[in-house]
């Protein structure tokens, strides 16, 4: 140290402020973490965080196990985190500063032109890999073995293809139309390979996808059935339909996943004029029924698409007065439930199973039901990283 | 416990400095030392009984060292020093090497040999070359043995440096241990020191981080992608290390110590050998002071001179991790040292400046290469996809990468040499008045934008707290 001194001497001179400055440096810093310190202590710990949706980590217990393994002071650690005070603030903080740097996407999300929310590539599909032709040999072993059904396939791409040209300049779009078209190629003769990518990219402008959700919305659902309903043999369907608003204030996964909440999206219900069908739903999870497919209880919760069958069912069944004996089972993801409700009118039941959450067996379903139509309908974000959809029709 | 997080910053500093500033001068050593094992013991308490019984044997064998010496027994001191550094030396190679030498044994012998690899103790190799320092020096006579078991402690297990670095010798810190001076002047030095230190981790460090790993985990990507991918590690690892350090000797100012600087803007050498006086500078002069001297160093035959190197550099390789990448990258410096030490020196001085750091910067550049690839493999592997083994030179990925990073990268290389910080001192400390307020300002800016990154980020490590 000695050696250094002759050359700061004169240093210090010339740099007369440095201990002033440093005197109000540390008052700050010091009053800045005392401040955030002592707030901490006294802000009340949040069970629940409304713009992450999810369970915040909760004060520790005290252990001599947990101490001293250090599971403990690791815990203490996610609990200083997720409890911090302003939690929600800090983070629109730092997304902010990324924006500001540059960056385009956050925690998977691209940030997108108008708002829109879209899931990376990297975050949201898992490429053709071994899931994808397990499932596609399940799906053509189904229908092998089952002549006598009439089975179509729709998967729906996601916004990343349908909204390409709203994604970031140069980002990474992966591969939806490939992926598409080699699914469509590997299904057998037997079954209809409903593709409605021209039909969502036609409507690209009118909001097919929400901005904050990764679902897709009733309009996209109601264009994708009047494109796909002669292929499912429906001959007349509805061409006029009145559409109730039922949120404006919808906040979906991906805000909640990249921490932007700019706008909040709009969820439509859409109710065809004119048919006299009446019908209810039968939910064996819960062991209820009821007289629409709308939850409303679901728009006081935080995630407003569960207004469609208050969210996903192992199974549940729709029961109509259409009386024309044609009995549609749909193996599905969430994609579906705002779907479905527009096909009503058309069947005498529907049976839905969403294999994810379902243990039962699809044969079983296919003699009680009486059915006579299939529709696997899945998102194709969903669909390529899948394996319960095989494991429901028992595929190796 | 990492000094970037909410807990060090929120908890344990504010705590500690208030515990540290309220102790009369007699037992700010036991205070610090109380602190130290806290901030060592979180997260891993197992740790402490090895800390326990590493500090009780080797302030006992330092005393026993320097009574040897005081008799006139050099022979018998010498002898329990080479004890002492073994026994180091094995529980260093326990929990660090066992694995890699069991792996390496059984595919050379075909031998079923399997080692469960214990978790490696915070900070273990810097903490092994510190107490090598200490017994070594006493050994040479370059500094009495530590009589105050609380002064020795204290030297060790010092949180500012415990986990990684600097690597302090005991003869450079021996007189602060027991009268230091504690002044406002030092700890706003301290404190200036430890935010832009805390700002090049978070802010710099972390980001490139994210970048780096994106670019890693492509499948396949163009040559520009690569190299990208590359200069965000470089820089990366920088700002990651020298911002521990600034952290680390920020704190011990703001406690009353002076601990020497660690970096010294290392990417604007123009020469291998310049840029390991730059990098890291208390691990390479460690290796200096204790195995290059020791051998000879420089002070011999040609031959024995490029063993001493090839030594030294096996030896820096292999102590930053337990694997043949580490090796690898030790040999490559080592390599380019003794080209410049013995095949450059006639032409090289002549190249311009500008030359002789193009080639620095490719030779750490691709060094790193080594450094970051889990395996020699895919070290080879991403060294081809540099020089357009994908045969694509441009992809969308790099248009894409290079615009969501460019204010980043811009400030990542302009933090690389000194012209910040003396543009900085010139303005607020010079003239004092406004630009002194908004330089206070944007401190506090700055320690407000680490906080939400602290507050979002998922838990992100220090690099260099693995080796």
């Amino acid at each position: 140290m000695d050696r250094k001194t002759p050359v700061k001497a004169p240093k210090q001179v010339k740099y007369r402020f440095r201990g002033l400055h440093n005197l109000a440096l540390s008052a700050a810093f010091l009053l800045v973490i005392l401040l955030a310190a002592v707030l901490n202590l006294i802000a009340k710990d949040r069970v629940f965080s409304e713009s992450e949706n999810r369970n915040l980590a909760q004060k520790p217990a005290v252990s001599m196990a947990s101490v001293l393994d250090g599971s403990w002071g690791a815990d203490y650690e996610d609990y200083l985190a997720d409890q911090f005070v302003f939690r929600d603030r800090w983070m629109s903080l730092k997304l902010r500063l990324d924006q500001m740097m540059g960056r385009k996407e956050s925690g998977g999300v691209y940030l997108c032109e108008d708002h829109y929310l879209i899931e990376t590539p990297g975050n949201s599909s898992t490429g053709e890999g071994a899931a994808l032709w397990r499932s596609l040999d399940a799906i053509n072993s189904f229908a092998a073995a089952h002549p006598e059904l009439n089975c179509d396939v729709m998967i729906v791409p996601n916004a990343i293809s349908v909204l390409a040209d709203k994604l970031p300049e140069n980002a990474p779009g992966g591969d939806q139309p490939a992926q598409m078209e080699l699914i469509s190629r590997t299904l057998s003769a037997q079954l209809d390979f409903l593709n409605v990518t021209d039909t969502l990219c036609q409507h690209a402008s009118e909001g097919m996808f929400y901005r904050t959700d990764h679902h897709w919305t009733t309009l996209a659902a109601k264009y994708a059935f009047d494109a796909v309903a002669e292929q499912l043999g429906i001959t007349n369907p509805a061409r006029e339909y009145d559409v109730y608003t039922v949120s404006d204030t919808f906040e979906g996964t991906l805000a909640a996943k990249s921490g932007s909440h700019a706008v909040t999206d709009i969820v439509q219900v859409y109710e065809p004029v004119g048919t006299n069908v009446s019908y209810y739903v039968n939910y064996p999870d819960t062991h209820t029924k009821s007289g629409s497919v709308y939850v409303s209880s679901a728009l006081e919760g935080k995630d407003h698409y569960a207004v469609f069958f208050g969210g996903n069912h192992g199974i549940l069944e729709i029961i109509t007065t259409a009386g024309n004996g044609r009995n549609l089972l749909v193996f599905k993801d969430s994609y579906a439930n705002c779907f479905v409700p527009l096909l009503i009118p058309y069947y005498e039941s529907i049976t839905m199973i969403d294999p994810r959450y379902y243990y039962g067996s699809a044969e079983t379903v296919l003699q009680t039901a009486q059915i006579s139509d299939v529709l696997f309908l899945y998102n194709l974000n969903t669909f390529l990283g899948d394996t319960a959809l095989g494991d429901v029709l028992g595929a190796k | 416990m990492q000094f970037a997080s909410l807990l060090f910053l929120f908890v344990f500093l504010p705590v500690t400095l208030i515990v540290y500033y309220l102790s009369p001068k007699r037992i700010k050593n036991v205070t610090l030392v109380l602190a130290s094992l806290v901030f060592y013991a979180w997260g891993q308490p197992q740790a402490l009984v090895l800390m326990g019984v590493s500090l009780v044997f080797n302030y006992l064998t330092g005393m026993e060292i320097a009574l040897l010496r005081g008799n006139g027994r050099y022979g018998g001191a010498k002898a329990v020093a080479g004890l002492a550094v073994a026994a180091n030396l094995f529980l260093l190679a326990l929990y660090k090497y066992a694995g890699f030498a069991a792996d390496n044994l059984s595919a050379l012998l075909g031998l079923p040999i399997q080692v469960t690899q214990l978790p490696l103790p915070l900070g273990l190799s810097f903490f092994t070359f510190t107490v090598l320092s200490y017994l070594l020096d006493i050994l040479w006579g370059k500094a009495p043995a530590e009589r105050n078991f609380l002064c020795f402690a204290a030297y060790v297990t010092m949180f500012p440096k415990l986990s990684s670095g600097p690597i302090v010798r005991y003869a450079d810190i021996a007189p602060q241990l027991r009268e230091r001076n504690h002044s406002i002047a030092g700890f706003g030095n301290g404190l200036n020191q430890f935010l832009v230190g805390l700002a090049k981790k978070v802010l710099l460090a972390d980001n490139l981080g994210v970048v780096f790993g994106t670019i890693q985990g492509l499948s396949s990507m163009s040559a520009a992608t690569a190299w990208l991918g590359c200069l965000c590690y470089s820089l990366q690892l920088y700002f990651d290390f020298s911002g521990y350090s600034d952290m680390a000797i920020g704190l011990a100012r703001m406690l009353g110590f002076r601990i020497d600087k660690n970096f010294d803007y290392p990417y604007l050498s123009a020469s291998v050998s310049e840029f390991w006086r730059r990098w890291h500078i208390s691990l390479g002069l460690w290796f200096r002071t204790y195995v290059y001297i020791p051998m000879g160093g420089n002070r011999c035959s040609v031959p024995r001179q490029l063993l001493n190197l090839t030594v030294v550099w096996l030896l820096t390789g292999i102590w930053h991790g337990a694997s043949w990448n580490f090796l690898v990258w030790g040999l490559w410096h080592g390599c380019f040292v003794i080209l410049e030490k013995f095949a450059f020196k006639p032409f090289f001085e002549k190249i311009p400046r500008v030359f002789r750091h193009i080639y620095l910067l490719l030779a750490v550049m691709l060094g790193w290469v080594f450094f970051f690839s889990p395996s020699l493999g895919g070290a080879v592997e991403y060294l081809g996809l540099m020089f357009h083994s994908s045969g694509v030179w441009l992809d969308g990925m790099f248009l894409y990468q290079l615009s969501s990073n460019l204010p980043l990268l811009l400030a990542a290389v302009i933090g690389c040499g000194p012209w910040l910080r003396k543009l900085h001192q010139r303005l607020a400390y010079v003239h004092g008045g406004a630009a002194m307020t908004v330089s206070v300002i944007a401190y506090m800016l700055t320690l407000i934008a680490c906080v939400a990154y602290l507050v979002s980020n998922t838990y992100s490590a220090f690099l260099y707290a693995q080796f």
